[in-house]
């Protein structure tokens, strides 16, 4: 979805609505759940890789934002990235809990979900704020790139990544650490050029 | 704790904490600290924004129907609200306002319901009215809520340039006016369209920010026949021959809403 200031506006206002409790918050929240849930439904089903999980940490998630959404003024962060925040967390401890069963590859499942890496050139470019990680992504070595990307969109700990990757843990390690600081220096750059 | 002093340390590990890699134990005691120091917290934060964008690159997928079904019913006040108010989102003027910040704000908010994909949004809006049917407390058996119509009215590249809204038992209906200007020498008039296209004037807009237009009747009887809405230039004062005679500057479904 696009996060442009408009749309950013949008979202906060449906934030505030919501927020105020009164007899308009619910279907405020309504709409800001038609605005939000497939770009977030998206994102929990590309970690989770099963619709069932996908679907409870939706709700619990909506159901948080929903009870927390008072406090959305307090972050610095959009609407959107604050969401997102809080699906992809709830996602990765989803996914980590102690005595799950495995996730199915489902296929099917996963197929929708799929992106090349580092994402689809146009959509990237939805926001300023996704074409500047874009950018900064594409001046990683490809190594770095891939585990970046592979951690951040299939929530993979150092240990899967190495196991995918086929490389040694600290390798694997070396490259994720070194990829995000060079993501927050390229970013930075950006944001001082304007870009 | 000796991570406290170490600035590197706490970025990489707010960065490792966002990214998802940062697992297990690690995981939870970061996040335990997390809890107690409002610094890293906004070290987190500052990760957060420069990764989630990516995010945007994920393919939307449309979750089912059930999945705001319970986050509704367990959203919905137990006991139906207690200030009494009837306030629907439509008639809470702050609301409106706040529509009224940005146009494609506003236009984002009803094309989730107009414009676009017509099944799902009967489904979308029946969600909407279940919603709103609980947040309006009835409170002495009198009829629940009262759809409402609603339309966004759009130019020819897709923007939204008029919202229009009208309680469903009200006389008057609503309209948002969000272009710039109008020729001095012209004038808009909105039409009701029928499911056959006969259109009807239903009266003159003017190029201010939102209008009140007197309807003929409640706008359950004097909407309830139209399919679309459109507004065409006029001369001044209107078309007198009771047909749009200028070229059609924006159009809209007409929507039942709540």
């Amino acid at each position: 979805m696009a996060t442009s200031p408009e749309q950013n506006q949008h979202l906060q206002d449906l934030l505030a609505a919501a927020a105020r409790r009164d007899g308009a918050s619910q279907a405020a929240f309504a709409m800001l759940y038609q605005s939000t849930s497939a770009k977030l439904f998206g994102v929990a089903l590309r970690i989770l890789r099963r619709e069932d999980w996908a679907e409870e940490v939706l709700q619990e998630c909506y159901v948080n934002i929903w009870n927390h959404c008072a406090n959305y003024k307090l972050q610095l962060a959009a609407p959107m990235t604050w969401m997102t925040s809080i699906v992809r967390n709830r996602s990765l401890d989803w996914l980590r809990r102690p005595h799950k069963e495995d996730a199915t590859d489902d296929d099917a499942v996963f197929d929708a979900v799929e992106s090349p890496e580092p994402g689809p050139l146009a959509l990237l470019e939805q926001s300023t704020e996704a074409r500047a990680i874009a950018g900064c992504m594409a001046r990683l070595d490809d190594k770095q790139r891939k585990a970046v990307s592979m951690a951040f969109y299939e929530g993979l700990t150092h240990t899967e990544l190495a196991e995918k990757m086929g490389e040694p843990l600290g390798t694997v390690k070396t490259w994720v650490r070194r990829g995000l600081t060079k993501l927050k220096d390229c970013l930075g750059a950006a944001a001082l050029s304007g870009a | 704790m000796e991570y406290r002093n170490k600035p590197q340390l706490r970025d990489a590990l707010a960065a490792e904490y966002v990214l998802g890699t940062l697992a297990g134990a690690a995981r939870r005691r970061f996040e335990a600290w997390l809890l107690q120091d409002a610094a890293l917290r906004i070290t987190v934060n500052e990760w957060e924004i420069r990764l989630t964008p990516m995010a945007a690159a994920v393919r939307e997928a449309m979750p089912p129907q059930r999945v705001w079904q319970r986050v509704s019913a367990a959203i919905a006040p137990s006991a139906l609200s207690t200030n009494g108010s009837r306030a629907s989102l439509w008639q809470s003027l702050v609301f409106w306002r706040g529509f009224g910040l940005s146009a494609a704000g506003a236009a984002a908010a009803l094309l989730v319901f107009v414009g676009v994909r017509p099944p799902e949004i009967v489904e979308r809006v029946k969600v909407v009215e279940r919603v709103v049917e609980r947040a309006v407390p009835v409170a002495d058996g009198s009829v629940p809520h009262q759809p409402s119509y609603v339309a966004a009215l759009k130019d020819g590249k897709g923007n939204t340039m008029l919202m229009i809204y009208a309680g469903r038992q009200a006389g008057e209906m609503w309209v948002k006016f969000m272009g710039d200007s109008m020729p001095a020498d012209a004038s808009m008039e909105l039409w009701g369209l029928d499911m056959n296209g006969n259109p009807k004037s239903l009266g003159l807009v003017k190029a201010v920010g939102k209008n009140m237009i007197k309807l003929p009747d409640v706008a359950d009887k004097a909407l309830h026949d139209y399919k679309k809405l459109a507004v065409s230039m006029e001369p001044m004062g209107g078309s007198t021959s009771g047909k749009p005679t200028g070229p059609v500057m924006y159009s809209g479904d007409c929507m039942t809403f709540w």
